[in-house]
């Protein structure tokens, strides 16, 4: 009687007096908060093909409290993590109930781990990763992910927001092995998955693009290349090719100056390619029409500077064809003369330079355009023939695209659209801008002028059997540390349409200090007509004259 | 003279006990069975009994929840495979491996300008669904139900 007497006390005590706080310190070790990871959003090429998706991996903690002799512990992880011992105990004194080890680890690492049967002093904990299937293939463009994978470069970095998802909450009590007890959980925010992004290159294109930068490269031994393509009536990016190049699979781990997109991260001075947009700036003004002409004696001297084509060749009288079919320098600068500051900055302007193309592309620099009162000579005539000015590769292409598109410009995009995890697009991207350059009519007469300089001038190499090819070349000195310009330093480049009737594709190649030749017209005009022979024949685009001989049967 | 005296003859007669008639009532009977024991036992079954049930269903309850994560766990697995397999699927199908095979393996080379023929393909005819008006009775239904009148508009 006495100990059931006894019991009940006790029992009283613990239901009724301390079971209020009990039942509180029970949940308080039972339940905890489970966040409920998202799945970050895929990046798909512009048919759908995977370029960037999540693959499972497993990263290691400690669980300091349940740790006796860390020194011990410490010795039988590190050489296995590939970490230092005292770097372990670092960690392990970081918190009390847990301490990352390593994150990401391959399965080799993880199953020696394992092997230790270190009980619950460690713990592993899946994670998405990040996985690049293709490689270095559009490295540049889409960029790589940090370790908890938010987006560092690229259109990673764009749209992190949008491929990052939201993560969830849940509550849920844990039995003694840590596991969860299901019937226990209360899900209290729904994780939502990232969207994925539909991007505007060509996996094949990209490809066909680097192919040919890689054999160019080797080919001139240049430091740095770059070759772009971009669908002319929408703005869209169908290649962007960078080199030299670094794996997004490493990602931090590249080193950083190749993380740079360069195509819309750096300027340079675009040389003689710059010449065309002058001449639709001169047609458009109607203060020069096509048949007036300048003579080019092969120099020109303005204050005490002396203006003088490549290789010092004289041209006599050329009209503005001319000057863009020879690349005259001597004849662009009379133009610039002719048109006078104002009407060329506000063209210059109205082609985009100066100011960020808004692509969708993290880094992007205005490049240097000076206001109109700094053009002062022989600044406006050297400015003519792309010196004194700096630009973006893509603001480059993007102001031909304009000539091809009618004189509108478009707006570059690297990003078709937004799909979310059931595959409905549910945002597209335009790149119309309703902003307009020059007349169509002056568009349409400048690609004219730059068809002749590919089948008559300086761009024989570019030339495309069966396709009529607008394009200019362009060879730019470089900027001396020291002032001036250096003349052992070189940037090749070409800029064309295609086909020139109704351009398609329009395509950028610049090779910088290229070894041995150096001309656009030799270095970079090849790799134009190699990579958009090839496109077209990839888009189908029929060629628009008969094929020199029949295939054979 | 004799008197004829009426005789007083005393017959036996059973009497209940006192508390004998409640005891041989339905109801006493009853009582009867029901002992101390017997009450006890009942009220312990009334108790254990549907103590044994919810702990047998937490039992199950809970075996049902550890069976959801062993699932669940089979599910991760087996999207991470496939997110590998989708990894190996594009690095095999990427174009820098196709062409380094058909290069390489199939010894093929990339066709000239003049091994290619441009063929005028014609435009395939679109064919148009011969799509009916609505009948009377969906002009009435739309007209009731703006919904799927709205739906109906092309």
């Amino acid at each position: 009687m006495g100990a059931l007497a006894a019991l009940l006390f006790r029992l009283t005590q613990l239901q009724v007096v301390r079971g209020g706080r009990l039942a509180g310190i029970a949940q308080r070790q039972q339940l905890a908060t489970i966040v409920l990871e998202p799945h970050r959003g895929r990046l798909l090429d512009r048919r759908g093909r995977p370029l960037a998706i999540n693959v499972e991996a497993t990263s290691i903690y400690a669980v300091p409290s349940a740790i006796e002799d860390r020194a011990r512990f410490s010795a039988q992880v590190a050489p296995i993590l590939g970490l230092e011992e005292d770097d372990v105990l670092a960690r392990l004194a970081r918190g009390r109930y847990f301490a990352w080890l390593a994150r990401k680890v391959p399965a080799g690492v993880v199953a020696r781990i394992k092997a230790l049967r270190l009980g619950d002093q460690i713990g592993f904990r899946s994670e998405d990763q990040r996985a690049y299937p293709n490689g270095v293939l559009a490295a540049h463009l889409l960029g790589f992910v940090g370790i908890d994978n938010q987006g560092l470069a690229g259109v990673e970095l764009t749209y992190d927001s949008t491929l990052l998802g939201r993560a969830g909450e849940a509550i849920a009590a844990h039995d003694g092995m840590g596991r969860v007890l299901v019937e226990t959980q209360r899900t209290a925010v729904d994780p939502v998955d990232g969207s994925d992004l539909l991007l505007t290159i060509d996996q094949v294109i990209q490809h066909i693009t680097e192919r040919e930068l890689d054999a160019a490269m080797v080919r001139t031994h240049a430091r740095t290349g770059m070759v772009a393509v971009m669908d002319v009536p929408t703005g869209e990016i169908l290649a962007l090719a960078l080199r030299p190049v670094f794996d997004p699979n490493t990602g931090t781990r590249a080193r950083p100056d190749l993380w740079m997109n360069r195509a819309v991260s750096e300027v340079y001075e675009p040389g003689s390619t710059f010449k065309v947009f002058l001449a639709a700036a001169a047609l458009d003004s109607r203060l020069v029409d096509t048949e007036q002409k300048f003579f080019d004696p092969g120099f020109l001297k303005v204050g005490d500077r002396v203006i003088r084509n490549a290789n010092g060749k004289k041209h006599g009288w050329v009209a503005l064809g001319g000057i863009l079919r020879y690349s005259s320098n001597v004849g662009a600068a009379q133009v610039a003369m002719r048109l006078g500051r104002s009407v060329f900055y506000r063209y210059t302007t109205a082609f985009g330079f100066g100011t960020p193309s808004r692509v969708d592309l993290p880094g992007e620099v205005a490049g240097l355009v000076r206001s109109p009162a700094e053009w002062v000579s022989p600044r406006l005539q050297t400015i003519a023939f792309g010196q004194g000015i700096s630009v973006t590769p893509l603001q480059l292409l993007t102001a031909a695209s304009a000539l091809g598109n009618n004189g509108l410009l478009v707006r570059p995009h690297a990003v078709r659209g937004v799909r979310d995890r059931q595959g409905r697009t549910t945002s597209v991207t335009s790149g119309q801008t309703g902003r307009r350059a020059v007349s169509a009519e002056s568009a349409r007469a400048v690609l004219r002028m730059m068809t002749t300089a590919v089948e008559e001038g300086t761009g024989a190499l570019a030339r495309i059997e069966g396709y009529p090819v607008a394009g200019k070349t362009g060879t730019s000195q470089k900027p001396a540390p020291g002032g001036g310009y250096d003349s052992q330093r070189f940037v090749a480049s070409f800029l064309g349409l295609v086909p020139a009737d109704r351009p398609a594709l329009a395509i950028l190649v610049i090779l910088d200090e290229p070894l041995g030749a150096y001309y656009g017209s030799a270095v970079a005009a090849p790799v134009f007509r190699e990579v958009a022979a090839q496109t077209l024949w990839h888009l189908r685009v029929p060629p628009r004259t008969q094929l020199s001989e029949p295939p054979p049967r | 003279m004799l008197a004829v005296v009426a005789r007083t003859r005393i017959f036996p007669v059973l009497l209940p006990e006192p508390g004998a008639r409640e005891r041989g009532s339905r109801a006493g009977r009853r009582r009867a069975r029901f002992t101390p024991l017997t009450r006890a036992l009942v009220a312990a079954l009334l108790v254990v009994v549907p103590a044994i049930a919810y702990v047998s269903q937490s039992t199950a309850t809970t075996r049902t929840g550890y069976a959801i994560l062993t699932l669940r766990e089979e599910i991760t697995s087996l999207q991470a495979e496939n997110a590998r397999l989708v990894v190996g699927v594009s690095a095999l199908k990427s174009p820098e491996r196709i062409e380094r095979a058909a290069r390489g393996r199939l010894g093929m080379v990339q066709p000239t300008p003049a091994q290619m023929a441009a063929l005028t393909v014609p435009s395939p005819a679109v064919a148009v669904p011969a799509v009916s008006g609505p009948t009377v009775w969906q002009r009435v239904s739309a007209l009731l139900l703006g919904r799927e009148a709205a739906a109906s508009e092309r």
